[in-house]
């Protein structure tokens, strides 16, 4: 069975002042369909940067990643684009919503790109899913940073995704409230069959996971 | 102690955040700029007119009567004051073998002129050696126009009121004049003697003379007019001072210095929007500081202070640039124009429109600033712990948003104090305030009806619509200050073009092609057949009118003499000069009556009048008054028959004049007549040609030039007109582009996460140009609609023009202002995607 995820070799440099820095060493990985992977390490170790690669918003130096089963060399941005629609989903530590909408329409926009017919409905569900469903019309400056992160993981997994990549989701929040955001993002994960992809620093969550993978200085340790 | 540690404080902070005031700066810069060049410029003009004054009257004294000239006792008066002069300036028919066309002849005595000099070019060296009599002919100095008329060169010779003269120079100057000699059409100076021996001054001629005075001390005029009243003289004399050659002048440097004031506040008010979009902008970014500062011990004292002397530091940084460009446009208007621009100048630089200026500015920037400023100073401590700051501090915010509207009440305060005549420009202030309130609450009401119809879009169209309805929405921001511009650019547009269609289409085939004045009443049947033969239409109406001339002075209302003061301002004309009337036996078809009757064809009972309805209103006299004239030398009364509602400037003899009398009492005097008639272009030469043959004193005038020449001088005055009203067009686009540059950094995280959910370049690109679009539509309807609805209410009851609304520049500036939103929002677009969509997620 084709991998949701697979990365070969994959080295990552970004020029710098200093000259270029070295943030992926040769990274081999792959993510099993409805898999949850935790991805753990120190700062600065390449998670974040691993995730960017793998969800093709940043072209690897060298080396060959596969995401649906598609090589992404050689694809263009717009390509890259047409491929995420509504099957890779990214959940992120400052939620990263759209300040000028509602949380309905902040859930609702990913599937109107992809031209989803049922975008309102499946929004709302999505909402009603993580608890918000008295929430729709509150825009994000209203929200409190947990709502506005349940909001985020409703945004990721309202399209019923392949693979959702979530990097540190719980970084901004209290322990009690991340504890509530990261139940749901597993469970409604696992319901629907998506894989995982976690980045975290906390052990406990890092536990959650089928599997953990350790990185440091941009290679995978374990 | 507080004042120091906030001065130190605030230019610690203002060195390296002054790049984000470019906008804030620039508006103040702007505005302040028209302002100060708006009062230099009037202060430049009127000084200059002030010292040329005596210059443009000739001396310190005229005396002005038509028809004939001063008696001996009346000359005798007017020698006692100083030096005199004497000029008599009347109508006359030039003819050479080609051309016959009529000229402005002014005959001048050897004391003219009493003050400067006649510019003589290209022949005799003086006036006085200029037009002597050489071989038996006298000698006349004329405009360019004149030898561009009648295809001369100095030293040719032409016939002028039946004499034989010859051009000696070209005159390119005279002192009593501002515009250049010739200005609407040929003139030429001869000696008076030469039209004295032409019989041309008779008593009851046709002409006006003039008699200066240079004193030997100041004269109030007053007290000379107070005298000459009592030497008991036949009346129509007119006196005038220094003062009173100037104040047709002064008070269109007054009008320039209004509407240039109200471009520069309306700029002020337009970029003001922008100012405080960037105060707010600045002020949020330094949320964490304030609290920062408040944890520390600073209370809201010292925050006031220390921002509201950063803002006002750059205040008076933009304020005193505009100061130096407004102070020097003036100098620099004189260095370009030089020779072309003919108003007398004071070229210095004047204080008090300077600091009028700057008052303005800083007002203003504080009207629009302070709002943010509190918002600023009530930021709690608790910010440092928060990410989204506690918004409830507006509300606490009373003190700066009571100081913000006490500064709009000193800008009316500076008005009243500042002006002389200050309803003009209170009126506009009114009203440029009330459009941008305007824009302000549809601003509002707009974004909640947008917020509305969100739900009914789909796909991008739906982001489109949410991001002009959201928080951050540009349309607050964007509707009041491109509106405002937009609205007052169209609105001088339109004006301008509908005066100049006016001028250059609908009143030349409206007008009399020609005009025929001084036609012997002897000889009208003559005249007609002549006419006749050269191809006019005389039995039609609309082609040819012929009517007795009077010249009459209105004296007497209801049997009282009338005090001038008790007529209507705009209808003092009928009174204070004597006016051109003509008798009419039946109503012929331009004549509208609103009241009264017409009399019958045939009355010969008691003269009658009829007089045009806005000068009767004006007088306060109806139907059934009576009204005292003085014609032909004598008194006569009238009884208003009938009153006429008149479009000035039509085809017709009525049309043109306040008064109409019944045929029969002053048809007996045998007046001269007056005929006006349609021919085209190319046949007026011939019909004037052969008017001449037979009647060579009949004065033909060819309203074609003079058309010509005004609407080329509209046209000349709009390019500077619309360029100053662009000016709020500005700076309407400098808050335009400041909005792209902030809305490229906002809505760079929006583009990113567009992209992780697979949004394509194209689709992000789109929805900017898109939302900056549509704004920019509202924006463009409703400035254009207020601007062309303001314009048809100044066309319709200023100008009583006609009414036309300019398409084509209408469209192009409609066209320019979305083209330019279109790819300011592409602009966004790219900006924002300028950055891997990863990076500018990790922050």
């Amino acid at each position: 069975m084709t991998p949701t995820l697979f990365l070969e070799s994959v080295h990552l440099s970004l020029p710098s002042r200093s000259g270029p820095v070295e943030i992926l060493r040769g990274v081999h990985l792959s993510v099993e369909a409805g898999e949850v992977l935790a991805l753990v390490g120190p700062s600065g170790s390449g998670k974040s940067s691993l995730i960017s690669v793998a969800a093709g918003l940043e072209p690897p130096t060298a080396g060959r990643v596969c995401l649906l089963g598609e090589d992404l060399r050689r694809r263009s941005e717009d390509e890259l684009a047409r491929l995420r629609r509504g099957r890779v989903s990214l959940v992120f530590q400052s939620f990263h919503l759209i300040p000028t909408m509602t949380a309905l329409d902040n859930v609702r926009v990913p599937m109107e790109v992809a031209g989803f017919k049922d975008a309102a409905a499946r929004a709302r569900a999505g909402l009603e899913e993580v608890g918000l469903g008295h929430r729709l019309r509150h825009y994000p400056g209203q929200l409190s940073g947990g709502e506005r992160q349940r909001v985020a993981v409703a945004r990721a997994l309202a399209p019923d995704p392949q693979i959702v990549f979530a990097d540190e989701p719980t970084g901004n929040l209290d322990s009690q409230t991340g504890e509530g955001v990261a139940d749901r993002l597993i469970a409604i994960a696992r319901e629907k069959g998506a894989s995982l992809v976690l980045v975290t620093h906390d052990p406990v969550l890092a536990r959650r996971g089928d599997r953990i993978v350790q990185m440091k200085d941009g290679v995978v340790v374990s | 102690m507080n004042l120091s540690l906030a001065l130190r404080f605030a230019l610690r902070e203002l060195t390296g955040e002054i790049r984000h005031f470019g906008i804030y700066v620039l508006s103040i810069f702007l505005g302040v700029a028209a302002i100060a060049a708006a009062g230099s410029l009037t202060e430049v003009f009127s000084n200059g007119l002030d010292n040329q004054s005596r210059y443009l009257l000739g001396g310190d004294l005229r005396f002005t009567v038509s028809q004939r000239r001063l008696d001996e006792q009346e000359r005798a008066f007017a020698a006692g004051y100083g030096d005199i002069a004497e000029t008599a300036g009347l109508n006359v028919m030039g003819q050479t073998a080609d051309v016959r066309s009529q000229v402005d002849l002014v005959g001048i005595d050897a004391a003219y002129p009493l003050l400067g000099d006649v510019g003589l070019d290209g022949g005799a060296q003086s006036l006085s050696d200029a037009l002597q009599v050489r071989e038996g002919r006298w000698g006349v100095v004329v405009s360019q126009s004149f030898l561009d008329t009648f295809d001369l060169d100095v030293g040719d010779s032409v016939q002028l009121a039946g004499l034989d003269v010859t051009v000696t120079a070209r005159m390119v100057s005279r002192p009593d004049m501002v515009q250049a000699p010739g200005g609407f059409g040929p003139e030429a100076l001869i000696a008076l003697d030469a039209l004295l021996e032409a019989g041309r001054l008779q008593p009851g001629d046709i002409f006006t003379s003039r008699v200066r005075v240079r004193s030997r001390e100041p004269l109030d005029v007053e007290t000379v007019q107070r005298a000459f009243d009592t030497l008991g003289v036949e009346e129509g004399v007119e006196l005038d001072g220094r003062d009173d050659a100037v104040d047709g002048l002064q008070g269109l440097t007054e009008l320039l210095n209004t509407f240039l004031t109200l471009i520069g506040i309306a700029a002020l008010i337009a970029g003001g929007v922008g100012a405080a979009e960037a105060a707010r902008s600045f002020l949020q970014s330094r949320t964490g500081t304030i609290a920062a500062l408040k944890a520390l011990g600073a209370d809201g004292g010292l925050i006031r202070l220390v921002y509201g002397l950063q803002l006002l530091l750059l205040a008076l940084l933009g304020g005193g640039a505009g100061l130096g460009l407004g102070a020097g446009i003036p100098f620099i208007l004189d260095a370009i124009m030089g020779e072309a621009l003919r108003l007398p100048q004071a070229l210095a630089i004047y204080p008090r429109p300077l600091l009028e200026a700057l008052a303005y500015g800083v007002l203003i920037a504080a009207a629009f600033a302070l709002p943010p400023l509190g918002e600023a100073r009530a930021t709690p401590p608790a910010a440092l712990f928060r990410s989204q700051v506690d918004r409830s501090g507006l509300k606490r915010a009373w003190l700066e948003r009571g100081a913000a509207v006490l500064a709009l009440i000193a800008i009316v305060a500076l008005a009243l104090v500042t002006r002389d005549d200050p309803s003009l420009i209170l009126i506009l202030l009114g009203a440029t305030g009330l459009v941008f309130v305007l824009f302000v609450v549809l601003a509002f009401v707009l974004k909640a009806l947008i917020s509305a119809l969100t739900g009914l879009g789909r796909g991008l169209g739906r982001l489109v619509l949410a991001n002009m309805s959201g928080p951050g929405s540009l349309i607050p921001t964007l509707l009041p200050a491109l509106g405002l511009g937009l609205a007052l650019l169209s609105l001088v547009v339109t004006v301008q073009s509908n005066l100049l269609r006016q001028i250059s289409e609908t009143a030349p085939s409206q007008a009399p092609a020609l005009i025929f004045t001084q036609i012997p009443g002897s000889g009208v049947e003559q005249f007609d057949g002549i006419l006749s033969e050269a191809g006019v239409e005389i039995g039609d109406e609309a082609s040819f009118r012929r009517g007795a001339f009077l010249l009459v002075r209105l004296t007497r209302r209801n049997g009282e003499e009338i005090d001038i003061e008790t007529v209507a301002e705009a209808e003092r004309w009928v009174v204070r000069n004597e006016v051109n009337s003509t008798i009419m036996a039946a109503a012929q078809s331009d004549i509208q009556l609103s009241a009264g009757e017409w009399w019958p064809a045939d009355y010969r009972g008691p003269l009658q009048v009829s007089v045009e309805a806005e000068a009767a209103a004006g007088l306060g006299v109806g139907v059934g008054d009576h009204l005292g004239f003085q014609v032909f030398g004598r008194q006569v009364e009238a009884e208003i028959a009938s009153l006429r509602s008149v479009e000035w400037g039509q085809f017709g003899l009525a049309s043109n004049t306040a008064f109409v009398f019944s045929p029969g009492m002053l048809e007996a005097a045998n007046p001269a007549h007056v005929a006006l008639a349609q021919a085209g272009a190319e046949s007026e030469a011939a019909i004037i040609q052969a008017v001449g043959d037979t009647f060579p004193d009949v004065i033909v005038f060819q309203t074609r030039p003079a058309l010509e020449a005004a609407a080329k001088i509209i046209g000349d005055l709009s390019l500077a007109v619309n360029a100053a009203a662009g000016l709020v067009m500005i700076a309407g686009l400098l808050v335009l582009f400041s909005l792209f540059a902030s809305m490229a950094r906002r809505r760079a995280v929006e583009a990113a996460l567009l992209k992780t959910f697979g949004a394509e370049r194209g689709m992000v690109l789109r929805v900017y140009a898109l939302e900056f679009m549509a704004a920019a539509i509202i924006a463009a309807g409703v400035g254009l609609g207020l601007g062309v609805s303001g314009a048809w209410w100044i066309v319709i009851h200023v100008f009583e023009a006609q009414w036309a609304v300019p398409v084509m520049p209408l469209a192009l500036i409609a066209g320019a202002t979305l083209l330019v939103s279109g790819l300011g929002g592409f602009w966004v677009g790219q900006r924002t995607l300028s950055r891997p969509a990863w990076r500018v997620l990790q922050g």
